[in-house]
């Protein structure tokens, strides 16, 4: 996973690269935890331009970002998602629960 | 511990066989065998291939008894120079494996290079067709083998707690997952077994809306409902059976 953050003030971009599912969300999980708690950032920017396949866990685990980030009163936004991703999104609604840029 | 090794059998044609009865679905009254044969011989380095007249199933290798020291990049060069070599349009993979990420990892592996060769399968069935894995095997080894609590699931990686599981509950990690794919110009049909106790199926196939967006959980079978054509479970939810046709 090639993992990589951008930091600009109050807003974070991460982007990263393979798949995201149940082999790889808990590792994920904890680098989104741990990024977090050490930058008090208000919004943070998904890129999933390189991001190919999601599966179940990864849409809870991107569920799990914005529950946070809601809960911290700050915002979680998707952008570049891939025709598939967006696909898989769609068959459970996600595609509008997201703000997807 | 009971050492389960990963098994795989490869088998291509260039048209499927009505015969072979490929396998299930209580749906059409035909129920085919849950546990694939696999063969006993094994060879030197993991890989036999045979290519017999007879078959209709004109190219067949088997991936034999591959613990997980030894090397995939080995076993996917054989898999790809496998696949080089034959003309095909009809692949049935065959795998048991442990409830191991090595197992997993070698399974999706395999299965990215076959359908890397169908040309009938686009990006979207593509994505469609992992998706299906991907819950299926997720479902049999987290739910099904390990009983993996959902507070765990998403405070450790599945590394993590293989680890935990390798050094107090070893004889978890040899517990069997069972599966059979088929690739075909016009479908694709899955079958999975585990080895838990079952569970409410019926339950979760009535559902027929998506869990609130912002649960966590919860989206596995409602996602696979929705996308296959047909989904079944059978032996108490132990057995997955899905399938479906192309759309492109």
């Amino acid at each position: 996973m090639d993992w990589k953050e951008t930091i600009n003030g109050q807003e974070a971009s991460i982007s990263f690269s393979g798949k995201l599912t149940f082999e790889n969300s808990s590792e994920l999980r904890d680098k989104v935890k741990n990024f977090l708690s050490s930058h008090e950032v208000k919004t943070l920017i998904f890129d999933l331009a390189d991001v190919k396949f999601v599966d179940s866990s990864g849409l809870g685990l991107l569920v799990s970002i914005k529950n946070t980030m809601t809960k911290r009163g700050g915002v979680f936004m998707i952008k570049s998602v891939t025709d598939t991703v967006r696909k898989i999104m769609k068959q459970t609604g996600l595609d509008k629960y997201f703000d997807i840029g | 511990m009971s050492e389960i090794r990963f098994q795989a059998k490869i088998q291509l044609s260039t048209s499927r066989s009505s015969d072979t009865g490929v396998f299930c679905p209580a749906m059409n009254g035909k129920r085919g065998s849950l546990s694939p044969e696999l063969p006993t011989a094994v060879g030197e380095d993991g890989f036999f291939r045979e290519i017999s007249a007879d078959s209709p199933y004109r190219n067949e290798a088997r991936l034999l008894g591959l613990s997980c020291e030894h090397s995939q990049e080995v076993l996917l060069s054989k898999v790809n120079g496998f696949l080089d070599e034959a003309a095909f349009d009809t692949a049935i993979l065959d795998a048991v494996l442990g409830s191991r990420s090595c197992m997993i990892d070698a399974l999706m592996r395999i299965t990215e290079r076959v359908v890397d060769r169908l040309p009938y399968i686009d990006e979207e069935n593509r994505g469609y067709v992992f998706l299906f894995l991907n819950e299926a095997i997720s479902n049999a080894v987290y739910h099904g083998n390990l009983k993996i609590p959902k507070e765990c699931r998403t405070k450790s990686s599945f590394k993590e707690y293989e680890k935990e599981m390798h050094e107090y509950q070893p004889s978890l990690l040899a517990l069997r997952v069972t599966l059979r794919i088929v690739f075909d110009p016009v479908h694709f049909e899955m079958q999975v077994t585990d080895s838990g106790d079952g569970f409410d199926f019926k339950k979760r196939l009535r559902r027929n809306h998506p869990p609130a967006p912002d649960q966590e959980s919860g989206r596995g079978i409602f996602i696979l409902k929705k996308v296959a054509d047909a989904i079944t479970f059978y032996d108490k939810g132990k057995t997955l059976y899905l399938r479906k046709r192309w759309r492109n």
